[in-house]
């Protein structure tokens, strides 16, 4: 077979196993996720279809499919059945530039190369994930939209305002990035790296933090998961949606959030590399999928650690205190590099910007909060359940029924 | 050899994925639609008034500022990968246009547009 059709039976069938793999482990962390929220709040998880729960997600997909699909009469029908598709399929087209090894992954020639990890090798590979990755937008908007119900017109409102608001930022915060890469291509920056010999977080620490936080916003997770916000918006732009069309936005959010992961750990973590050992048969993929992985505990653990912040502070955080600090960090880095200054330097100077911003925050913090000394004349007014380890030792009939009570909670799943 | 097709195959491969799934939806789960069930969901109250009304102006305001400062950005890019080559006259060129849309910035900033009180 000549080159070019090598080249199209291999992107073909990789663009098979990536959206295969893309499902896959979207099925996979939901469980997970489920998993790792309930050991933060102290609970089990679903551990009950086979061993550790790891048929959990097969159980749901089926559950899903068989429940009724509702389309509302004030719906409008088109529209409402597109708008899923929309979500899931941007998300997944998205992750085509995403390398998971080098070119020469699995040797130099030709037919090697056209097997090689990723779907396509665009010299504009960043700026076609952020093209395509904010069309989602659009997914969202038209959900909430034609769904003709008040929850979901605000929740997609409130969606895209705060997705354009944040992506501002994205492109900003990665100009850093881009002048020490030289290249938007994704190979290219990961071979960048290997090149200089650092990862770009060690020159690009404020970037870093800055596209980090501007990629939380834009795939809609806690703690700026205000699009579906459940105190206020019952479950904004999805309230209408259901079964399978309902998890097809799951299945976009978490396909979404592996791609930013992804691009955090090309962009500032090295990509497939470690080091040297990014040769060896096999180590490219596992160095990347450990990248990867920390990436998306850290996705969970914010979900498991922070509230849900206001739409007003949220606007105000994206453009007052994040758009500024982009452009600021690109200034710094343009610097840097147009007068050929060592990495260390903007590595530096955004870890100086990093602790002044910090300390502002926490300074204002502090003024905007009474001042109280603690206990000086206060008294404790804690529910009678509740018991301080400073407090007197209880009297012993108290105690045994509250030890029975805990356990007979425990029991009860 | 075009280096777009692969993901353009990457797309036309999610659309099919993206028309099944939404096909199956109709082919699977029962269909006992009743009027209750098909009415917009207003956690129980009859709804009084049809949404896709006017909503606040704010949105469109934050819509038009995203093309002013994303179209910034899209041109901040292009600098950026050439830096290394333009060198002191590229941050100077960078200095400038942070400057001019500083003060664009700044005028809506003191308009008032980021607060959402």
């Amino acid at each position: 077979m000549s080159d070019l059709a090598w080249f199209l039976v291999g992107a073909l069938v990789k663009s098979i196993i990536a959206i295969v793999a893309l499902l896959t482990a979207f099925a996979y962390m939901t469980l997970i996720e489920r998993r790792v929220i309930a050991r933060f709040q102290r609970r089990v998880g679903p551990n009950r279809a086979g061993p550790f729960g790891v048929f959990q997600p097969v159980a749901d997909a089926l559950k899903m499919a068989f429940k009724e699909e509702i389309l509302p009469t004030r719906a409008s029908r088109l529209v409402f059945l597109i708008a899923p598709a929309i979500s899931v399929v941007v998300a997944l087209t998205a992750f085509a530039v995403v390398p998971l090894g080098g070119p020469t992954a699995w040797g130099n020639s030709s037919i090697a190369r056209a097997w090689a990890p990723y779907v396509a090798d665009l010299n504009v590979g960043v700026l076609y994930i952020f093209a395509i990755a904010s069309l989602a937008v659009y997914g969202i908007v038209l959900a909430g939209w034609s769904s003709g119900n008040h929850y979901s017109l605000l929740g997609a409102l409130r969606s895209a305002a705060q997705m354009v608001s944040y992506e501002v930022s994205i492109t900003l915060a990665i100009a850093g990035v881009l002048m020490f890469a030289g290249t938007l291509n994704m190979v290219g920056i990961v071979q960048a790296q290997a090149h200089q010999g650092i990862w770009f977080i060690l020159a690009q620490p404020l970037g870093f933090l800055l596209y980090g936080i501007a990629a939380v916003a834009e795939v809609n997770r806690a703690p700026f998961d205000l699009p579906e916000a459940e105190q206020e918006l019952v479950a904004g732009y999805l309230t209408e949606f259901s079964g399978l069309r309902w998890s097809l936005f799951q299945m976009a959010e978490y396909i979404n959030m592996i791609t930013a992961s992804s691009v955090v750990v090309t962009l500032f973590f090295g990509g497939w590399t470690l080091g040297s050992l990014d040769g060896v048969f096999g180590l490219p993929f596992i160095w990347y999928f450990i990248k990867v992985a920390v990436f998306l505990f850290i996705f969970i653990w914010l979900r498991a650690t922070l509230p849900r912040i206001r739409y007003d502070q949220l606007m105000r955080f994206g453009w007052q205190v994040l758009l500024p600090l982009s452009v600021l960090n690109a200034l710094v880095t343009a610097a840097v590099v147009a007068y050929g200054l060592p990495w260390w330097v903007s590595g530096a100077i955004g870890l100086a910007i990093l602790l002044i911003v910090a300390g502002a925050f926490y300074a204002t913090a502090r003024r905007s909060q009474p001042k109280a000394k603690r206990g000086a004349g206060q008294v404790m007014a804690a529910p009678t359940s509740v018991r301080l380890v400073a407090d007197a030792p209880l009297p012993r009939s108290v105690d045994e029924s509250q030890t029975t009570s805990v356990s007979a909670s425990a029991g009860v799943k | 050899m075009p280096e777009s097709l692969p993901a353009l195959i990457l797309l036309g491969l999610a659309l099919l994925f993206g028309a099944a799934t939404i096909g199956a939806t109709f082919v699977l789960g029962p269909k006992r639609p009743t009027p209750e069930k098909l009415a917009p969901y207003e956690c129980g109250i009859e709804e009084i008034e049809a949404p896709r009304q006017r909503f606040p102006v704010k949105y469109l305001v934050t819509g038009m500022l995203f093309i002013i400062f994303d179209v910034e950005a899209a041109s901040v890019l292009p600098l950026a990968i050439l830096m290394r080559r333009l060198q002191g006259l590229g941050f100077i060129e960078l200095l400038v246009f942070a400057l001019i849309l500083a003060v664009p910035f700044i005028y809506i900033w003191r308009k008032g547009a980021f607060s959402w009180e």
